[in-house]
């Protein structure tokens, strides 16, 4: 690199910490290191003491499974089906607009049988064989509830710790608070794949992985399955490596020329992004190549894992990423908002993420991973015991359920093979245990070794957090 | 090192380090120095907050500071031994350190603590917050090198940087001046005409001209107007779940006039907020309040109404807080405000100046245009007249309806009593001739019907043809006769004397003649009436009579429209049930109104004594005897397709989202902890209680609220304007935090200026050219930005604007530079906004919602449109845009991030939007750059930069540019994929290597950080 260039970014730093010393400046220096594939290191300080998990793979159910259907194992409903929810259950609370016109509650209990699995006696339905087999690596938190009723609020809510839009999501956060661990990639990943259980389902927003008020920089960076995995990576056509190299190096030359003159700082930022850019050029393909991938990698991710775009597949990039030293990875998989038909829908959903889930978490085990990166699985909320729409014994619709739904973890830091808080008969309300969305990022931050209280923001005069002015670090879920 | 320089801005609370500020004086300033230390760690539990007040200590107001608490005393002005406050701030034990180790408020730093000491030492003299103060006029200040001074403003920023023993920087290059100032005024960069024109110019006035010209430019507007819809939250989306389509361009477009049109800002700011309120309100000003209803709006299926309209007039309130108080009214929601004095119930109180909109939270139905009522339609002259057009005729078509429908109720109880007996009047239609194939003979009979005979075929088809005098025909009737030639004396020659009818064609004048539905007097089992007008291709079925196939039946086949046969009628009758070929038949027409068979119901129902049938039952007959008639159906049908009509024509007519108020008002409650289905007490609208009150006989209204905000005893609004505008051309506003002007914001960089721009602001009437104008031609603005190491290493962010400005371009300005300097810009103005390119899929991938819109790329011209007329899809914003820092609109934004990323740089490499500028600029450079390759370059590094560009610039731009052309000219097929891109058509007249290599050199200077920079 030009000396000169050289001697410019030792200033920046120089500049950059001098100033963060007092806590401040970081975001107007933000620019001069932004973290996407800079390698950029966090805020001073940070991580607060020793972490646990390096990295956050984040496997986003969006639509909300059933959680009775799936964890929430509720034998007593058998006997109970068509009956109404007891006003005691129900306790008058607040309904989607899809259900409060409905006249009867009755309860529709799950067609699924289930079964304990590992040394803590996990239940799980018999649409879980394969996480049946990671029972021992996982910590099943049944008692999460929310404070949303729809999609929208919700999901922006568990992402961003608001349910309006405009703060930054679980990932900007962490990215700010962190940096990067790689040179070539971004440090904070999206991949979005479809479900089959229900094809139209819930959308998605570029919000959620929006750096809301933090700098742009901090924002998540999409990786796409069709067209170039990142936006804009391609060379257009007609442009080779070699002359695109050549460009790039018409563009340093001349903005080197303009820095002598004007001496901004800003001029050797964006000579780094340009080289910056021509190295994901190469990486990031090499990194969504999975041809390399040996036979017994598909084995374990199951079949769809060839067909990219799918979960599957997603998966074994996160598992990638994760080597390469990406901070945040996160996955949605769309089709999980079964208001009819669960019994038709929620099976082929299961496929599709089941075996996958399981193989992310036996493949980071078996390459010793899985101790320092945390894995998390679940949705924006959990749905209702009632059934919305006609019941049948093979036939029920769940709609939305904020008061209680489960999510697992694994890896850095959780506590492995457990199974934590209990809700009533019902799978309605939270009887012993309940873990806030605010706890819960609470907890995962406090695995990647930040205190939530820490990792803060000035914006509009006040120090913004991931958890608002709420979340209690939940001890009992730490290994 | 940097305690030297910053000696003393070590005794700052840290905003004020990060704004650079550098006090010239040794006293402390309590509002600059010491209510920062205060408000940020020890507000939050000592401050306006009472529900959350810890111990009754209040340190935001000087009567709780300095009043003696028991044995101590907070605060003892210029005694620092009895003074508690500082014996907590910086105890011997930790333990009882304030604030306390379990908050998460920082502790003061040594040098805080001094500052505090210090201001106890000398008196410890209290102020009110500085901005709830009405800004008063300052006097310019003194200063030594007055030749260097412009304007007014030149003289506040001059004195202090005389104080700080700093000069400034000499005035920037004419060019770069030019090109700062165009982008500042315009968005664009100027054209080399008018660059030359500058440079030629030698008046002592050539400057000021220049900004005149860029002030008075339609692009003026277009420019002025981005900063504002980030601050209004505009889209062309929802937001919410689905993010549904709306329209509010007819709004965008308003703002955009206002700006060219040079509207005051206090009429600016009355029209947006309360124009329908203003009297006899012009569409105009209607249509000017949809600032109020740009906020997103969630429609999801399943959401709760009250629970978004709670939000949405949190977004109201709050968006009026941040664009024209500068304040974190919305911080007020859930609690009091912890740093200023807003108490929760003053946000409700502003909140019900909005609750009176006749609106759904959730939107409610949509106007077809995905607007939300209240909305405003705003049809075009042509489309007006159209719609008169076809509301006369509708009128006229309504009319006959109803005077039929009299008529022809008039006659209902005789149809009763005999509808059951009723048979209309058949002529019956005398064959002229007779035709069958496959070998079967038909034989007209004197009383019209036909007689088969011949082969038993398995298929055969009839033809017979005749004609009538008779008009208006609503009927043809087909009789079953049975005949003694036939099987058992039926009416067919199958077993038994079957025969089924398969199909029932009529033709005239070479055309079918629409029929629609038929009934029978008798069926069989097994008919399926329909097929006999509707014949299906597999299935040969139709109307049978078994088992009464020796007595007479009929069958009535009704026309679709009244039926004046001119000429010859032929039928077409299907025999080609097998085993039951038709025997006799005969057709016969009707004018009659009511020919077809009684249906079974209304059979069932007239069967029944008056007396014991239902009011039901009566309903039923009336409706089928009133819509039955043909007449009444076409004139019914006549009415409907120009109801369609007219709702095709009202679609096409453009509408807008505005504000109106209902008759009685909506009652507005706090709510507890911000929550909606918690309300508290009722409060009616009012303003801040902390800012001066309303005028007494001021109308409790939106109007009252508006012109109160632009009252000039307001301490706020014309700050808060002016500092946006300083903003706009330096990067960063003399109140940094330009979004809050309270207590936790950052204090001025210079506050005497920004009172004096305040002060000027309102009395030059609000003039928002002027106060650009006054600006641009500042020397301050003028000055060059380059900056030696010690000068940037002392202020690296020139808040003490030693220098010029140098300040990466905006998102819009860069993509319309591109499309500016390729000569692709369309400077069409206003309308629906429009969809440029972007990767495909984009939004495709995050919904596959049922009735979501796809994108649907724009064609021609609207590729090429400035940035601003750009469609706004809240959940999937343009990436090009995004990437370059532009927000989401899903929230009021008056600051925009600046970020520098590699995906910019990809961005600006790679988008199709970019390699087609870059081959246009491409042909430009051949075209109008001159002869040679090296003054092609120049020329268009200047097109670029507005500046010369160097032999050693151009050197390296030629080298890389015949490097790239020795390798296109080996591989042209991959200049034609390079030349590609885009929509506009390529010069054929250019060698396609050499314009290749051209587009490769355009490509490179359009990345250059010089490009996308005002420096």
């Amino acid at each position: 690199m030009n000396p000169l260039t050289e001697f410019h970014l030792m200033l920046t730093r120089r500049q950059l910490f001098g100033r963060t010393a007092t806590g401040i400046g970081t975001a107007a220096m933000a620019s001069l290191l932004a973290p996407q594939a800079q390698g950029a290191k966090g805020l001073p300080g940070f991580p607060n003491f020793p972490p646990k998990a390096k990295r956050v793979i984040y496997l986003h159910q969006s639509g909300a499974p059933s959680q009775m259907d799936l964890f929430d194992y509720k034998p007593t409903l058998t006997a109970r089906f068509g009956e109404d929810l007891p006003d005691s259950i129900r306790q008058g609370q607040r309904l989607t607009g899809m259900t409060s016109g409905q006249k009867k509650f009755p309860v529709a209990p799950s067609v699924y049988k289930f079964a304990q699995h590992g040394k803590a006696g996990i239940w799980l339905s018999e649409l879980l064989p394969h996480t049946a087999k990671i029972a021992d690596e996982i910590c099943v938190v049944k008692s999460t509830f929310t404070e949303a009723i729809n999609h929208d609020p919700a999901i922006t809510f568990i992402q961003t710790g608001s349910q309006v839009a405009g703060r930054p999501c679980f990932g900007s956060w962490v990215s700010y608070g962190l940096g990067c661990e790689t040179d070539d990639l971004p440090a904070f990943v999206v991949m979005i794949s479809r479900g089959t259980g229900r094809k139209v389902d819930q959308p998605l927003y570029d919000r959620l992985w929006g750096s809301g008020f933090l700098p742009t920089a901090y924002q998540g960076v999409k990786f796409r399955s069709e067209g170039d995995p990142v936006l804009y990576l391609s060379n257009p056509p007609g442009i080779d490596a070699a002359r695109r190299r050549s460009m790039l190096d018409d563009i340093r030359q001349l903005n080197e020329i303009n820095e002598k003159q004007f001496g901004d700082p800003e001029i050797v930022t964006r000579i780094r992004q340009y080289e910056m850019s021509y190295r994901m050029q190469t990486s990031v393909p090499e990194l969504t190549d999975l041809s390399k991938e040996p036979a017994s990698t598909f084995d374990l991710y199951g079949p769809d894992s060839r067909r990219p775009g799918t979960y599957a597949s997603n998966c074994i990039l996160a598992r990638r990423l994760a080597e390469r030293g990406v901070r945040f990875i996160q996955l949605y998989h769309m089709g999980w908002d079964h208001h009819e038909g669960v019994p038709r829908q929620l099976p082929p959903q299961c496929m599709d993420t089941d075996q996958p889930s399981a193989a992310l978490i036996q493949d980071l085990k078996q390459r010793g991973m899985l101790d320092d990166t945390l894995v998390v699985w679940g949705g924006e909320f959990g749905r209702t015991v009632y059934c919305q729409g006609n019941l049948s014994p093979e036939n029920y619709g769940r709609d939305h359920h904020p008061r209680c739904f489960t999510v697992w973890m694994a890896g850095g830091g959780i506590q492995p093979g457990m199974s934590y808080g209990q809700t009533d008969d019902f799978s309605y309300n939270i009887t012993e245990n309940p873990v806030h969305v605010h706890d819960m990022n609470a907890t995962l931050l406090h695995c990647l070794g930040v205190d939530h209280l820490k990792l803060t923001y000035r914006y509009q005069g006040r120090d913004f957090r991931l958890t608002d002015v709420h979340g209690n670090v939940m001890k009992e879920l730490l290994a | 090192m940097r305690s030297r320089i910053f000696w003393a801005g070590e005794f700052l609370s840290l905003p004020l380090i990060a704004a650079g500020l550098l006090p010239a004086a040794p006293a402390v300033d309590f509002g600059r120095d010491v209510r920062p230390i205060l408000s940020d760690r020890c507000f939050s539990c000592h401050g306006p907050d009472e529900a959350n007040r810890k111990a009754g200590l209040r340190l935001d107001i000087e009567e709780g500071a300095k009043k003696a608490r028991g044995p101590r005393t907070p605060i003892v002005a210029g005694d620092v031994a009895a003074s508690e406050i500082l014996r907590r701030v910086a105890p011997e034990t930790p333990a009882r350190r304030m604030p306390p180790p379990y908050s998460d408020r920082k502790p003061l730093s040594e040098k805080e603590v001094a500052t505090l000491r210090t201001w106890i030492e000398q008196g410890a003299k209290w102020q009110s917050h500085w901005s709830f103060t009405a800004p008063v006029r300052p006097p310019e200040p003194e200063v030594k090198n007055t030749g260097w001074v412009r304007n007014p403003i030149d003289r506040f920023i001059l004195a202090r940087l005389e104080r700080e023993g700093l000069a400034p920087t000499p005035e920037a290059d004419p060019a770069r001046l030019l090109r700062r100032v165009s982008f500042d005024l315009t968005g664009l960069p100027p054209t080399l005409a008018e660059l030359n024109a500058f440079l030629a110019d030698s008046s002592p006035t050539a400057y000021e001209k220049a900004v005149d010209r860029l002030l008075a430019s339609p692009r003026y507007g277009e420019r002025m107007a981005v900063d504002w819809l980030d601050a209004a939250r505009y889209a062309d989306t929802h937001g919410y779940q689905t993010d549904p389509a709306k329209e509010m361009w007819p709004w965008r477009d308003w703002v955009i006039n206002a700006f060219n049109r040079n509207m005051p800002y206090d009429r600016f700011t009355v029209e947006q907020l309360a124009g329908d309120l203003l009297p006899d309100a012009t569409v105009e000003q209607k249509i000017a309040t949809g600032f109020q209803r740009n906020h997103r709006i969630n429609s999801e299926t399943g959401s709760i109404a009250e629970e978004f309209q709670a939000e949405n007039l949190v977004d109201r309130a709050s968006t009026v807080g941040t664009v024209w108080l500068g304040l974190t009214v919305g911080c007020a929601r859930c609690h009091d405000h912890k740093y200023d004095p807003i108490p929760t119930r003053d946000f409700y109180s502003l909140t019900a100046f909005f609750n009176n909109v006749d609106e759904m939270g959730n939107g409610g139905p949509s106007d077809g245009r995905g607007n939300f009522k209240p909305f405003l339609r705003l049809p075009s002259p042509e489309l007006e007249t159209q719609l008169a057009a076809r509301d006369v005729e509708l009128k006229a078509a309504r009319e006959k309806l109803s005077a039929l429908d009299k008529e022809l109720a008039a006659g209902q109880a005789a149809w009763e009593s005999g509808a059951l007996s009723y048979q209309p009047k058949w002529e019956v239609l005398t064959p002229g001739s007779v035709k069958a194939d496959n070998g079967v003979t038909l034989k007209a009979l004197p009383d019209g019907s036909v007689l088969a005979g011949g082969a038993m075929p398995p298929a055969s088809i009839f033809e017979v043809t005749t004609s009538t005098k008779l008009r208006n025909i609503t009927a043809f009737r087909l009789e079953l006769i049975p005949d003694a030639s036939l099987p058992d004396g039926g009416s067919g020659r199958g077993a038994g004397g079957k025969g089924v009818v398969t199909l029932f064609e009529a033709r005239n004048g070479g055309r079918k003649v629409d029929l629609t539905r038929i009934t029978a007097d008798f069926k069989s089992e097994e008919s399926e009436l329909n097929l006999v007008v509707r014949p299906a291709e597999q299935l040969k079925r139709g109307w049978g009579v078994n088992p009464e196939m020796n007595k007479p039946h009929y069958a009535v086949i009704e026309t679709a429209r009244l039926f004046d046969p001119a000429g010859e009628i032929s039928f077409r009758i299907g025999s080609e049930y097998e085993g039951a070929p038709v025997g006799r038949f005969r057709i016969s027409v009707t004018d009659s109104e009511y020919p077809e068979v009684v249906p079974a119901e209304m059979a069932e129902i007239l069967r029944r004594p008056v007396a014991e049938r239902a009011a039901k039952d009566a309903e039923e007959l009336t409706k089928y005897f009133v819509t039955h008639p043909l007449r009444r159906r076409l004139l019914s049908q006549s009415v409907n397709a120009l109801e369609a009509e007219r709702r095709t024509i009202e679609n096409k007519i453009p509408s807008t989202m505005v504000m109106s108020e209902m008759a009685t008002p909506r009652d507005t409650f706090v709510l507890v902890r911000g929550s909606y289905d918690k309300p508290g007490d009722k409060v009616t609208p009012a303003v801040l209680s902390a800012l001066p009150p309303m005028p007494a006989d001021a109308p409790r209204n939106r109007l009252g609220l508006a012109r109160w905000l632009v009252d000039p005893a307001n301490p706020l609004t014309a700050r808060v304007a002016v500092n946006r505008y300083w903003q706009m051309y330096f990067g960063t506003g003399l109140v940094k935090t330009a979004e809050d002007f309270g207590s936790q914001g950052e204090a001025p960089s210079h506050p005497e200026l920004l009172d004096w721009l305040a002060t000027e602001f309102v009395r030059s009437g609000w003039d928002v050219k002027a106060m650009q104008r006054l600006i641009v031609t500042s020397a301050a603005y003028r000055q060059a930005s380059v900056a030696t190491p010690a000068l940037r290493e002392r202020d690296p962010e020139n808040r003490l604007i030693a220098r010029g400005p140098r300040v990466r371009l905006s998102a819009e300005m860069i993509r319309d530079q591109a499309l500016s300097v390729s000569g692709l810009l369309s400077t069409k103005m206003g309308g629906a906004s429009v969809k440029p390119y972007q990767p495909e899929g984009l939004w495709e991938q995050l919904s596959a919602f049922p009735g979501r819109k796809l994108f649907e790329r724009s064609k021609g011209e609207d590729l090429w449109r400035r940035s601003v007329y750009s469609y706004w899809k809240r959940t999937v914003p343009p990436p090009s845009m995004t990437i370059f820092d532009a927000p989401t609109r899903e929230a009021c934004v008056v600051r925009r991030q600046m970020s520098s990323t590699p995906l910019q740089a990809l961005a600006l490499l790679n988008d199709e939007m970019y390699i087609e500028t870059s081959r246009k600029f491409a042909e430009r450079m051949v075209r109008e750059g001159g002869a040679s390759v090296p003054e092609r370059l120049a020329w268009a590094l200047r097109l670029a930069t507005s500046r010369a560009a160097t032999d050693t610039e151009v050197r390296i731009l030629e080298q890389g540019l015949n490097r790239r052309l020795a390798q296109y000219r080996a591989d042209v097929a991959s200049a034609e994929r390079l030349l590609s891109a885009g929509e506009s058509p390529v010069d054929k007249t250019i060698d396609k290597a050499e314009l290749a290599a051209y587009t490769t050199a355009a490509s490179v200077i359009l990345n250059l950080d010089e490009v996308i920079t005002r420096q």
